[in-house]
């Protein structure tokens, strides 16, 4: 919109709150003076794809930056807190009568004192723009007064190092004991030089500086006897033991109303060495601060949409071929704590098209061995994948089984699982299966599958104490061979081979593995979450690339379906228990 | 202004504590303590006379008050006071009172020898009892105050059950009693959630519950809002101005006596400026409720008395006619 259609909109703009309003710093900046709890003087810089996008406001008045929640320490005022906004193009000055009244009812929200608990549980925000960067963190502030560590690497370079300044980035912050989890992804690397600093937790918040001052090293040495008289001693003792440097690391935090805690990494630098900042004040500091990239397990989850709840259950994936292995990421990424992983397979590259393992995860080296002919060492499955959702997701624990299936039921690890999933594929062991998992006392197992050549597949989640997997295959006169969830006929051509017997497959991609891995998915997290304890089949249906032919159940479902499932009144394995 | 007392009633019903009778768990634990003392004392003799050492205990705090509010970590607190059959002349207070702390001091607890009672703490519950020494006195009961080695030990002329029946006599009308009842519970809300965790510079729950049933000559039958809006005003207007010489400026103090003997300060713990500081959250609170009482919209005032009293208050759900908008946020992403 140019400016002058700007202006025209601007001009048509007749509400209440509006006291006057004339062009500010540039020809897509307006200046607005509206009525609230007190007049407001707040600019609109329409200059971002109005009406796109909404304007950005800035609050004028800067006596009130500081004091009021939903303002940040750059006046912005922060209206929305949403991405996902869908605006009526069609009447630009509606919108922007809209805006100004909602800026409005923010300014007067927060100018209510109660209301201040909002800024100072949006402290780290308040001062995002000026922080030097983010600095990784493993560490869970609590209440707490530590020594924790920090690993930090030297700066050799710039004005300040000229002015011989010896200081250092932040890279990563551990607890006491280093934890973290060494697995994940690169993190080993953040890991050089490690000093030891103080967490210093104030006991309750405090408002940032007033009239939108910066951080300073005065303001901080204001704030830092708010901490309780266990933490002062605390304190006093590290002091003591404590002897004049030329930089110095303070992890400040304080409580906000949800659990975590705000926090924000001090940095005090200086040419000369000078006592803790905690122990003397000084304005020769050079204080600079950086932001918390949190990475422990509550926040991350939470962020992530996945449950916290969930990162005490144990589920054992027996087969973790196509469907198995999405089953396995899916499940890491709905927050579960442990998986263990069991096959027997190594990975090929036949199975790189369907399984969730790609090329990475394959090897084409050849073993140096000296006595019998040199091998090219396949990695099994389970551990490619172990490897993989390790690497992936910090907090996961993925324990690799290669063994095959049979000799694997009576493991604990099988016994004390929250849930079993068996993707295996085929009919006959997971009957077998079916048999033994009753036997050993398992309550609830999922059992998966696809339909050849994408005409479907299936996950049946039960619960064994009411009923089984040998049910679905026991009709009014007795067993039969035919699932009652079959979509294709039995008994129809439906293997492939490409090279001879030994390469004998059933067609199926990896997007009908990934939808059966979708059904078990859900039904797992369903019963972990204790939503649906119940037995239940679930299918999806597909087109299907052959000439198959199909059951009337084929014709007869949703592209969905599920439906409870029942104990068969002559099931032999329910029967024999 | 919307009416807001649908989420002050779900409110109360996730804060209030039942009360004994209400809640034999409790009424139970206290009973096991109780049982346990009288068993203990069941050979002492009043000192110089043959005569033996008995009492009969009485409820007290806001379990009689029926003003309890649940535990913000399942740390259950049991008031109960243990009248003794004795004159002040017969025994000292101090030694009475250390009689009871050690008849009660066992291994599974930590007994603590308080000004105003022994507590007991117990290491694995969720629960510790506050237990006050009185002497019946022939009628004429007075608590054993004082810390155990302090030189402030005296037997103290007090009315307990007097107290009690003072704060339950607040209205003949149960409607009105029962607003009462919500008003001391939502302010003991605001206590926990505008002071320090630690308690440190709160005023007492106490001082609270006898302002509150003070201020309880009007009310507002169908908004606890109002009532309350009544009360922080009655409160904020019970202070005075107080010239600080070490500060060299004007703070606000308070004194407000108990209604019964011994008739002292229920403030009285509270340093000048805890009480000033106590003043000025008065005035947010004031603020805030008037605030809330003036706002249009549902959800805003929800969102400010969340503030005042924690997320337990219900947030009421923005409802904007979408339609008409000129925009609206509809939580897609990708
Ligand atoms: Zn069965």
């Amino acid at each position: 919109m140019s400016h002058e259609e700007l202006e025209e909109e601007i001009r048509k703009i007749s509400i209440q709150c509006l006291i006057s309003c004339e062009k500010g710093a540039s020809e897509k900046v307006w200046n607005f003076s509206l009525k609230g709890r007190k007049i407001w003087n707040v600019s609109l810089d329409f200059s971002y794809d109005f009406p796109n996008r909404l304007p950005f406001a800035k609050l004028l008045d800067k006596d009130d930056v500081g004091i009021l929640a939903h303002v940040n320490r750059a006046c912005t005022v922060c209206v929305e807190e949403s991405d996902s906004i869908v605006i009526n193009t069609s009447n630009p000055s509606k919108v922007i009568e809209y805006f100004l009244e909602e800026i409005v009812k923010t300014l007067d929200h927060a100018s209510v004192r109660i209301n201040q608990v909002e800024l100072t549980d949006e402290y780290e925000g308040y001062f995002q723009h000026d922080a030097i960067g983010d600095v990784n963190s493993f560490y869970v502030a609590t209440d707490k007064f530590e020594i924790i560590t920090l690993s930090v690497i030297p700066i050799r370079s710039g004005y300040l190092y000229r002015q011989n300044h010896h200081y250092h980035f932040p890279v990563l912050l551990l607890n006491q004991r280093n934890e973290y989890p060494t697995h994940f992804s690169n993190v080993k690397k953040a890991i050089s030089t490690i000093i030891n600093i103080i967490h210093l937790p104030l006991d309750t918040p405090v408002l940032p500086p007033s009239n939108a001052e910066k951080l300073t090293a005065k303001y901080i040495y204001s704030i830092f006897d708010n901490i309780s008289p266990e933490n002062k001693s605390a304190l006093n003792e590290f002091l003591e033991k404590t002897n004049p440097k030329k930089e110095f690391f303070i992890l400040l935090s304080m409580p906000r109303q949800a659990n975590e805690r705000t926090q924000l990494l001090l940095q005090y630098i200086h040419k000369d060495d000078r006592p803790h900042p905690c122990a003397e004040y000084s304005d020769q500091w050079e204080l600079r601060f950086y932001t918390m990239q949190r990475n422990h397990r509550e926040y991350l989850l939470e962020r992530g949409g996945a449950k916290n709840i969930l990162s005490n259950k144990k589920v054992a994936i027996v087969g973790c071929g196509s469907v198995g292995s999405e089953i396995a990421f899916m499940l890491a990424k709905t927050g579960i704590g442990e998986l263990t992983l069991i096959d027997n397979d190594d990975l090929k590259v036949d199975n790189i098209y369907r399984h969730r393992l790609g090329g990475s995860y394959l090897n084409y080296e050849l073993e140096k061995l000296k006595t019998s002919t040199p091998k090219v060492k396949h990695n099994s499955k389970v551990v490619a994948l172990q490897f993989a959702l390790q690497k992936d997701l910090p907090y996961v624990k993925v324990t690799a089984i290669k063994k095959v299936f049979e000799k694997v039921l009576n493991e604990e690890y099988i016994v004390n699982s929250d849930l079993v999933i068996i993707a295996v594929g085929s009919p006959s062991l997971n009957l077998k299966f079916n048999i033994d998992l009753k036997g050993r006392d398992v309550k609830h197992a999922i059992f998966c599958w696809n339909e050849a050549a994408g005409y479907g597949g299936h996950s049946v989640r039960l619960n064994l104490d009411t009923c089984c997997l040998n049910c679905l295959y026991t009709y009014e006169d007795g067993y039969s061979n035919i699932c009652k969830l079959n979509l294709l006929d039995s008994d129809q051509k439906i293997s492939k081979n490409l090279t001879g017997c030994a390469g004998v497959f059933t067609p199926f991609s990896y997007l009908d593995s990934s939808q059966t891995a979708i059904l078990a998915a859900n039904q797992s997290v369903q019963l972990l979450l204790n939503q649906d304890l119940t037995s239940k089949a679930a299918s999806w249906k597909g087109k299907g690339t052959g000439s198959l032919k199909t059951t009337a159940r084929y014709d007869a479902i949703n592209l969905v379906d599920e439906f409870a499932i029942s104990r068969a009144e002559l099931c032999k394995v329910c029967n024999d228990k | 202004m919307p009416n807001m007392q649908k989420e002050f009633d779900t409110f109360h019903e996730k804060i209030k504590l039942k009360k004994y009778d209400e809640n034999k768990d409790l009424r139970d634990k206290r009973d096991l303590l109780i049982d346990e003392l009288r068993d203990a004392l069941k050979d002492e003799k009043i000192p110089g006379t043959d005569k033996s050492l008995t009492f009969r205990s009485i409820n007290q705090g806001s379990y009689a008050m029926n003003t309890g509010i649940r535990p913000k970590h399942d740390d259950y607190d049991i008031d109960v006071g243990v009248i003794f059959n004795v004159t002040n002349e017969e025994y000292e207070s101090g030694t009475l009172k250390k009689l009871v702390r050690d008849k009660l001091n066992k291994s599974n607890r930590t007994v603590k020898y308080k000004r105003p009672c022994i507590t007991v703490e117990y290491k694995t519950e969720d629960y510790h009892v506050d237990l006050a020494v009185y002497s019946d006195n022939n009628s004429d009961i007075h608590i054993a105050w004082g810390k155990e080695f302090s030189d402030e030990k005296l037997w103290y002329k007090s009315e307990p059950e007097e107290l009690t029946s003072w704060v339950a006599d607040v209205s003949t009308d149960p409607d009105k009693a029962a607003q009462f009842r919500r008003c001391v519970r939502f302010l003991k809300k605001w206590k926990e959630k505008q002071f320090n965790s630690g308690g440190n510079g709160a005023p007492p729950s106490i001082g609270l519950t006898i302002q509150t049933r003070k201020a309880f000559n009007f009310y507002d039958k169908k908004s606890d809002l109002n009532a309350l809006i009544t009360v922080a005003k009655y409160i904020k207007d019970s202070f005075c101005d107080e010239y600080d010489h070490a500060l060299s400026k004007w703070m606000k103090n308070i004194v407000v006596d108990l209604p019964v003997a011994p008739y002292k300060n229920v403030y009285y713990k509270m340093t000048l400026i805890q009480k000033d500081k106590f003043h000025e959250k008065v005035d947010i609170l004031l603020e805030a409720l008037e605030e809330a009482e003036r706002e249009e919209s549902a959800h805003k005032a929800s969102k400010i008395l969340r503030n005042v009293f924690g997320d337990e208050f219900p947030l009421v759900e923005d409802v904007k006619e979408a339609r008409v908008m000129p925009y609206v946020t509809s939580g897609n992403n990708a």
